[in-house]
Parts: C-alpha cells; structure tokens; sequence
C-alpha cells in the first residue's frame, strides 16, 4: 500500500508541477469570479407572459366584443387600440378565407399571432388611462387595485397593478400564476428581464445553464486539456530510465500501471472538482439553490474521462510515445462521437420515420403509418407496404426529420369493417399557438386510397374512433364530435375547383361535426389521453391523475360517468374494451380498471425505467396489450383478469400494437414488419414483411455493432442531465410550442429513456479491457 | 536448486534471445548459457565491451527482462521476485528520476516503493545526501541537476533502504574525477560495511580500485570470472624484470642472449631489462652470468598484468 500511495503522491505532484494545470484551474477560477455577481432579481410583473395567455383566440374575441358591452374592461381596452391594431385582431379572427390546411410539417407556418398579442398588451399596460374605475366596476378587485392610480406613480409599479386588472377582467383566457417576475442580474446592473418564464421555472433555466457550463468547460475543455496533460505520465513511465528504476523496487508491474493510471485522474479531479465546487456553492450563495447532487458530477467526469485516458494509458504502455498516444486518443474519440453520432441519428432519427408506428386491420386490408407520418397499404402484390394518402410531401430526409419533431395528435387510422374506407386525424400548425384543430383526412378504396380532405375538427382532439356502427367519433378537449360527412354539394365545388387546380374550401366544422355533449366540458389538458371501447362507445379520460368516463346514451348524446383521481398528477397511456379500462401511468403503475366503477381490479409494475407508450383492448375485452418506450409487451387475459407473463419475440422493438375485429394482435416489429397473434402464448401466424433497405442492413451490421463494442462516453452526459435535473427520459420529439395536442407530457410521443446502468457499464466495461490489455502487454514486456 | 548462503548471485546457465522482426521470426542471443556466482560482501566487477550483454544479465537478475532459459537466483531468492528486489538498490545506466521531483521528494518517492515507512525515510535521506555530496542542494528540482548530480542521486535512492546488495550501471558516468573518487570511497565503506555491489563499469582502472572480484562477458558469453589478483598476477611464462646498475655493454650483451630482450636506460648507470626466461634454471644462469660480470642487481621479479592487458588479451583473443 505504502508503494500505491507513493505513485499516487508522485501523480499528484506532477500534476500540481503542471503549468497547465496551473492555467487550467486559474482559468476555472476566472470563469467562476466572472459568474459570481450574476444572481436573479425578483419584482412585481410588469408584463403579460406567453404562459399566462391561455387562450389567445378567446380573449381577442371578448376583445373585440367589446363595444358590444359599453362599460366593460374589453369596451374599454378596445378603445384604447388604434385602427390599425383593431384591423390587425380582426384579421387573426377571421382570415381573408377558409384556408387549406397547413398540410403539418412543410407547409407554411402560420402567424404566430399569440407573440403580437402579447406585444400588443404589454405596450398597453403601461399607460396611465389603461386603468378606468367605471369599467372594472363589475370585476372583483381588491382594494388597491380598486383605487385609480396616483398620476406621478412610477410606470412599473402602474403596469403591475394594470397587468392584475387586465387578469381579473380576463380571467377566462388570462392566468397570472406568479405576480412576480425575475430578471437577470449582474451585480446591481440588470442583464436580461424581465424573464418569460414564471419564478418558478427559474430553476430549470438554472439547470439547463449547469448542463451546458458542465458540458463545454468539463466534458469537452476540461477532459482535452487533461488528456493533453496526462497523455505523457505512461510513455514516460515506461521509458528505460524510469521503468528499470521503478521495477527494480518491490513493486508489481500491474499495481504501477494501474495506480499511475489512477493517479493520470488526479488532474481532472482537480479540475472537476474546482469547478463543479465553484458552481455549487455559487448556487448555494448566488441563488439560494440548495443542491448537494450536483458535487456527483466531480466523480462522473472523472469518470468520462477515465475512458478516453485508458485508450491513452494502453497506447502509452506500447508505444511509450506520448505524441503517438494523443494522436490515437483523438483518433479514438472522433471514432465514438462518429458511431455514436451516427447511431443516435439512425435511431432516433432516421429509423424512427421508417418503423411502423401505427396499425389498422380491417376486412382484408393492413393499413400502416410509419413514424413520418406517411400512410401505406400492404400490397400482396408486391409484398411490400405502397404508399397511400399521399399528401404531395416528397422524402426529402429533412422533411422526414421534422416530421418527427412535430408531432400534433396521433396519426392514427381507423378503418370501415371492409377496409374500403379510412379515415385519420392530421395535426395543424395552430394559428394562435397552443392546441390546435386537426384535419380529418379520408381515403376510399374506390379511388385507390387517394386522400380527401373532409374538414377541420371544431377544436382539438385527441383521436378519431369508429364504433360498431361506422360513427366516427372525436373525442375534443372541450366536446365529443361526430363526424357527419360533407355534404355533396360541397364535394361537387371542391371537386370542380380541384380540377381548374384552384385552392378548394374545406367544409366548415359546424356543417360537418355534430357536438356530442350538452354542455362543454372542463377543458382537458393537451397531453391527456383518452381511449374508446369499442363495445359500448364509452370514452374513457386521463388528465393529470384524474381518470373519468363519458357513457354514450341512447340518443347518442355522452354523459359524464364514473370519476376517480389518484395520488400521482402524471401522464398515462390508456385503453378501453369490455368490462375494462386498463390503465398504463408514467411511473410504471398499470392498472386493470373496472370500466363502470374505475376500481381497481388488478395492479402490476413495468420493468424499472421503462415507461408506457400506448395501450390496446381487443373488442369484447378478453386481450389487452401494453406496448413501452423500451419496446416491450405487456399483455392481460380478461377473462381472468390476470396479466401474462407471455412476451411475443419482437419483445424489445414492438412498435405499434393494434387488435383487429377477430381479436387478433397485430404487432410492428420495430422495422417495416407486422406480425399477427391469434392468442395469447402463441405463435406469430401471418407475417407482413416489408422489404429491407439498405439504411436498415447498414445499421444492423456495421453501426450496431460498432456502437455495442465501443464504449459510450458521450451518454454520460445524459447521467449529469439525470443528475442535475432528476429527469429519467426525455422527448426527443415534440410540438414546438410544446402546448399542442399531444404536446410535451404526451406518452405516445417517441422518447428516450436514461438507462444509466448501460451507460455506466458499458463505459466500465470499456475501461477494464483497455487495462487488462495494457497489464498484460506489460507483464510481459522486457523493458 | 541449492543455495549457498554465502552467495548473493548465483545464476546457471541462463541465456537470453530476443526475437526480431514483425512475425519474430529472426533470433538474437544477448546472453549464452552464463553460468556465474558472486560471495557476499564483495564489491564484484561486471566486464564487456559494448552489447557484451552486461545489462542484460542485470536487468535479468532484478527481473526487469525475462531470461529465457536457465536459472539465477539473487540473495536466496529467485530473480526478479519481489522479495530479491526487496533487498537490492539499483542504479541503472542513464537512469531517468521524474523532472518534477526534488532530490527530498525522490528519495521519499523511491524510498516509499521500497517499503520505508516515511520516518525511516527521513532519518536516513538527509544522511544519504551529505554523503553523496548533494547537502545543500536537496530542494532543487532534478530537471536543474547536472548528470553527475542526478548519479549521485541515484546511488542515494539505491543505498536508501540500506539493500544487502547494490546494483550498480555504470555508477560513474558522467561524473567528474573527484566526483569518482568520492563515489569509489563509499562503495569501498559500503563493501566494509558487509553491503555486496555488483558493479558494471566500462572504466576497467576502476574496477581494478575497488573490485575484489571480477566477470568478462563478450557476445553474451562469460569468458572468465575470477579475483582481480588471480587475474592480473604474473604468470610463470611472464618476462623478467631486472634492474641493474654497471657496465651498459656488458649488460646489452647478456640480454641479447635472449631473444626478445629489451634493454632500457632508467638513470646514470642504471639500466632495466626485461627478458623472457620461461625456466627457472635459465633464470638462475643469467644472474649468474651477471654476477660474474659485475653487475648490481637491486630489483628482480616477473612482470605482472593490468586489468586493461587481461581484458584485452582475454576479449582480443575471442575476437580473433
């Protein structure tokens, strides 16, 4: 022991002789004293907030009903408005004309008309007349707010006051959640405010900052200058001078290259430790930011850059040249970051716009959408999926990419008994940012599955769904809908204006859709989830830990039904057949519910860190199915009421689950395949194979692979997001706006899980062969 | 094997052979078949020319290279175990101490890796320096030492853990001849101590100062082994070395009896001879005849041999 603490004495001596290391931590040091005056400053809010504007489209129309209502805040406020401002409110209310739909990802953007708005507003809050006593003699204010304002008050404190008048009178599109706003702050001078986000949110653009600081500085600066510093302690080591010298004492060939390794670490320890020490305690003093875990990142850097020194220590022990030991870590490091790059692209890009993610059964049809949201038809034919619905979208790989990044609702397809008519949602860009309305696309066999466009839905929806009937039903976030078809005039004029190539109106929503509820509901979340069972018409709807149903009654009008919250405000995946509802949530929990009383029947786990995606019921309830982020099955008899411990063989990569009107599974292997499962604990019958690309076989045989072997060094990043978030996963996808339906808390979207335990071993694994290499090499070297 | 107790190297036929080339196809015999041993508490000499296989033979008897065949054994133990190494010092050829130590920071790091606990160190280092003559210099970092400093250095660290044996590469190298006096000095106490030194050394005077013993190698063979008196004293075939004074003619004429002879003027009247007469008998004649002539011999005796002449004689002969 007194020889290992010798060298690991002599490492740290030698790296306390480095000027670099020098340079390095007075350079660290620099970074930190620069960042010490930066602190956030809390005010009352002066301006309206894109979060606190919950419903754009609402508050323009009460806006410009105003006059309607002489005396009120909105009579008011429009006056206040120049003609011009009014013409331009009036111009986002009611476009020039029906417009074509954006047609999703491609298409133009809209105008992004919540940001004017906000513009707009905020220029008005500071106005000594925004305020009339006489118009807010209907609102509930306070006593302060109540009194008109002194005329000398300083124009923050009146904006302040205005911005809680305009949220009183406004209460129904306008929520100020926080009255206080933060700035950004360096020393007294003010950088940055104030801050869009809520004060509440701070700690998350605190956290983002961490990570990108860590990652630049530590991850990337940090761990080159180190390798640079360290590449030279093993070739020098071994130089005939020294390591005659050295294996001349009682000292085991092995314990010298392992603790001189160890003993390398000891410069990124210095440098990780001042500097994620430094940050610490900026939080703990700076911003009152209590957060211990962060002091992990030293050991998780060191870590990271254990992989990268052991590539170096091993070519330092052969080579014994610290030049040649640089050049092949930097070799080594490109190598990973390529295949890493290159994987991280196929899998999470690429590959995803071409696997399955979507399946429909019907008559003798399959219809699929893969994840670019392109629909296709297996062609027995060719045995091949052929495109249908084509929306004049090329596959430019770009447009394949965004594709995934927009998400909207779920493309899924439903289809007539026969197969001859489908039916599917398409998601807008919405005009007013926020959820939006989604098209209603059709295609008819008749005309070789070309797609129609029928209508935009009233408001966002979460699906379409067809009952035993053929009633196509969309469950909104306020209503449920029927769709009712358009009428044939309509076709005639969009057929014949489609002919002289002219853009052709769409039917309005009121002549298309039949509200199914008396009265609106509680307007759900955008990242619910909601399911229909098939059997009886029932909707079952998770919002945020509240499970409720809507009963069908004869007259066809829905009716609020069973309500149940849990304990955890989270998403979940959910499905609805038979006498059940099965209920998938975020954390792992599923639940078999029963669907009239939503008690719970029967409760399991999914495998630690693997979330649900979507779930399934086949019509009578008696086979239900669970497909996760991680790719796996979970299935459950109904009739027992019992989950299943049976796992198809596409365990792992199953991407799109689906049960046909014979209570068939079908199932997407991850790629371009279907596979059909009469039972349960069955074999796979009937395969629908789509043929393979050459991406796919690149994948599989050379990036794969590769990506398997090498370590992976740049997921480490991930731990310390894990770390300094306490996030386990994240989208990768997701609407811009991140409000859309189907927005960011949305399962169904495609995300990654931190596997942090693959991470950790792998690299582990990685940096035990390159040493045993290296002790080997030297056990038997003659020096 | 047996050992004796009184050895502190004994190795039996231990070769070495390199292999060269990408595949190793081609061979290269460094060390053939030397079978050798050294008695304890002696300062031994280590003989060659260049690429004789010297350091070689070192570096196998500490266990830094692997000996190929063969079996040598240092202190009782195997070469190379860590309990060998545990009681050797060391000082390699062109030995190399990390630039960013101070001579106090090596002797502490070396003397660490040779299991000294750090008061053990500390008594001794400053003990060490004073009598390698680096008192006075023991904060300043080696990269600033000049070579003959950094040896001195290196034969503190490996006289540090007070080892039985001391191996020593080239110990003078580099160093001035003062410098070399005071080193063969503490060698010399080193060896009264009871400490045995293995030494190898180009410079042969040197050894012939301060070795007791000594081996040849040439080509990766041992040529000979033996005390350095055995070695250097004068054979019975040596030439005659007489010093005379009187007549230089009479002198010239009885020397040139004998082919060879070599007659030089030393002083006034004084002459020396040197002559081979292998028999004694033939000896004895050419005194008499001297004698008789009337010639003074006050100094009579055979010619002995440096060190210098064996190993030239010896290695010459292998090269012929």
């Amino acid at each position: 022991m007194k020889a290992i603490f010798a060298i690991l004495k002599d490492s740290f001596r030698e790296a306390a002789a480095s000027r670099v290391l020098l340079i390095a931590l007075a350079a660290i040091v620099v970074v930190l004293l620069a960042l010490a005056p930066l602190s956030f400053t809390s005010a009352p809010s002066t301006q309206l907030r894109p979060f606190e504007l919950v419903d754009t489209q609402l508050f323009l129309q009460t806006l410009t009903d105003g006059p309607k209502s002489p005396g009120t805040p909105a009579a008011h406020l429009w006056s206040l408005l120049k003609d011009d401002q009014r013409k331009q409110i009036d111009s986002y209310l009611n476009p020039p004309a029906v417009q074509q739909p954006t047609g999703g990802p491609g298409g133009p953007r809209p105008v992004r008309v919540e940001a004017r708005v906000l513009d707009l507003v905020n220029k008005l809050l500071p106005l000594p007349e925004f305020y009339h006593p006489e118009s807010w003699a209907l609102v509930e204010l306070d006593e302060t707010l109540r009194a008109a304002d002194a005329a000398d008050i300083d124009a923050d404190l009146r904006a302040s006051r205005n911005l809680k008048r305009l949220a009183a009178a406004f209460s129904q599109s306008l929520v100020v959640e926080d009255e206080m706003s933060l700035s950004l702050s360096y020393g007294t001078m003010v950088l940055f405010g104030p801050l869009q986000g809520a004060p509440s949110q701070s700690s998350v653009l605190i956290d983002q900052t961490i990570i990108v600081i860590l990652s630049i500085f530590l991850g990337f600066f940090g761990i080159f200058s180190s390798l640079l510093v360290t590449a030279s302690i093993i070739p020098r080591t071994f130089e005939p001078g020294e390591i005659s010298l050295l294996l001349s004492k009682p000292v085991r060939r092995t314990v010298l290259f392992i603790t001189k390794f160890i003993g390398g670490c000891a410069f990124t320890t210095l440098c990780a430790g001042v500097l994620v020490t430094g940050i610490w305690l900026l939080l703990w003093t700076r911003f009152g930011l209590w957060r211990p875990e962060l002091l992990l990142c030293i050991p998780l850097y060191v870590f990271l850059f254990a992989v990268y020194f052991s590539v170096s220590a091993l070519a330092g022990a052969v080579w014994r040249n610290p030049t040649v030991s640089l050049i092949i870590v930097v070799v080594f490091w490109v190598v990973v970051t390529t295949t890493g790059g290159i994987y991280a692209f196929m899998t999470n890009g690429y590959l995803q716009t071409q696997q399955l993610v979507e399946v429909t059964a019907a008559g003798s049809e399959v219809f699929v959408v893969d994840g670019a949201k392109k629909f296709r038809r297996w062609d027995p034919q060719t045995s091949d999926w052929v495109r249908i619905c084509d929306d004049g979208r090329g596959n430019n790989l770009m447009q394949l990419l965004q594709s995934l990044r927009f998400t909207g609702v779920r493309p899924r397809i439903v289809a007539s008994a026969t197969g001859d008519r489908i039916l599917a949602l398409q998601s807008e860009m919405s005009r007013f940012g926020g959820a939006s309305a989604a098209t209603l696309i059709s295609a008819d066999k008749e005309n070789g599955y070309l797609r129609e466009v029928e209508s935009i839905t009233p408001e966002p929806v979460f699906a379409v769904f067809m009952n035993k009937n053929g009633d196509v039903i969309l469950p909104g976030i306020r209503s449920v809908y029927q769709f009712k078809g358009v009428s044939d005039q309509v076709r005639k004029t969009q057929a014949f204006l489609k002919q002289l190539s002219i853009p052709w109106p769409m039917a309005r929503p009121s002549q298309a859709f039949q509200t199914l509820t008396e009265t609106p509901m509680k307007p759900q979340r955008a990242d619910a989830a909601v399911a229909f069972n098939i059997s009886n018409d029932q909707l079952v709807y998770w919002d945020n830990g509240t499970l409720s149903t809507l009963n069908r009654r004869e007259d066809g009008v829905y009716v609020a039904g069973a309500t149940r919250d849990f304990d955890k405000k989270q998403a979940a995946a959910i499905a609805a057949g038979g006498e059940f509802v099965l209920c998938a949530m975020a954390d792992g929990v599923v639940q078999l519910l029963d669907a009239k009383t939503l008690d719970t029947l029967e409760q399991t786990s999914l495998t630690k860190g693997d979330v649900p995606k979507s779930a399934e019921f086949s019509l009578d309830g008696s086979w239900g199915a669970l497909m996760t982020h991680g790719g796996n099955l979970l299935s459950l008899n109904g009739k027992t009421r019992k989950f299943l411990d049976w796992t198809p063989r596409e365990n792992g990569s199953v991407s799109a689950i689906r049960f046909d009107e014979q209570g068939k599974l079908l199932l997407a292997n991850g790629r371009r395949s279907i596979f059909v499962y009469a039972s349960p604990e069955s074999d796979s019958g009937k395969a629908f194979q789509g043929l393979t690309e050459w991406p796919h076989q690149a994948y599989d045989y050379v990036v794969r692979p590769l990506y398997l072997l090498l370590p992976k060094p740049s997921e480490v990043d991930n731990i310390v997001r894990y770390l300094v978030t306490g996030e386990k996963s994240v989208e990768i996808s997701g609407d811009p706006e991140g409000r859309s339906a189907g927005g960011s808390d949305d399962l169904s979207q495609h995300r990654i899980a931190f596997d942090l335990s693959v991470s950790l071993w792998s690299n582990l694994a990685f940096i035990s062969v390159m040493l045993g290499l290296g002790c080997l090499f030297i056990a038997r070297r003659d020096f | 094997m047996s050992i004796s107790a009184e050895l502190v190297i004994e190795t039996a036929n231990v070769s070495k052979t390199y292999r060269r080339g990408f595949w190793g196809r081609n061979s290269f015999t460094a060390l053939n078949d030397v079978s050798m041993q050294v008695p304890r508490g002696e300062i031994y000499g280590l003989l060659g020319p260049n690429g004789a296989g010297k350091t070689t033979l070192i570096k196998i008897l500490l266990g830094i290279i692997r000996k190929s065949t063969g079996n040598a054994t240092v202190l009782g133990h195997a070469a190379g175990s860590m309990e060998a190494r545990r009681r050797i010092g060391y000082l390699p050829e062109n030995h190399r101490i990390p630039r960013h130590l101070t001579a106090l920071t090596a002797l502490e790091y070396y003397g660490c890796l040779s299991g000294m606990s750090m008061s053990a160190i500390r008594a001794e280092r400053m003990r060490l320096l004073e009598v390698v003559g680096l008192r006075g210099r023991e904060k300043e970092r080696v990269s600033g030492y000049s070579k003959g400093m950094l040896q001195r250095l290196g034969l503190a660290q490996a006289m540090l853990h007070r080892p039985d044996l001391i191996v020593l590469d080239e110990p003078t190298d580099g160093v001035d001849p003062v410098g070399r006096r005071e080193i063969r000095d503490v060698l010399k106490q080193l060896a009264d101590q009871g400490h045995s030194i293995f030494l190898n050394s180009h410079l042969l005077q040197e050894i012939e100062l301060i070795c007791s013993s000594v081996a040849i190698l040439n080509h990766g063979k041992l040529l000979k082994t033996g005390s350095v008196r055995e070695l250097t004293t004068a054979l019975a075939d040596a030439p005659v070395q007489m010093q005379v004074t009187g007549d230089e003619s009479v002198v010239r004429r009885i020397a040139d009896q004998h082919p060879g002879s070599k007659v030089r003027v030393v002083g006034s009247g004084a002459y020396e001879m040197e002559i081979r007469i292998p028999k004694q008998a033939d000896l004895d004649t050419v005194v008499d005849a001297l004698r008789q002539a009337g010639i003074s011999i006050w100094r009579l005796a055979r010619k002995e041999q440096t060190l210098e002449e064996v190993f030239i004689g010896i290695v010459g002969g292998t090269e012929a």
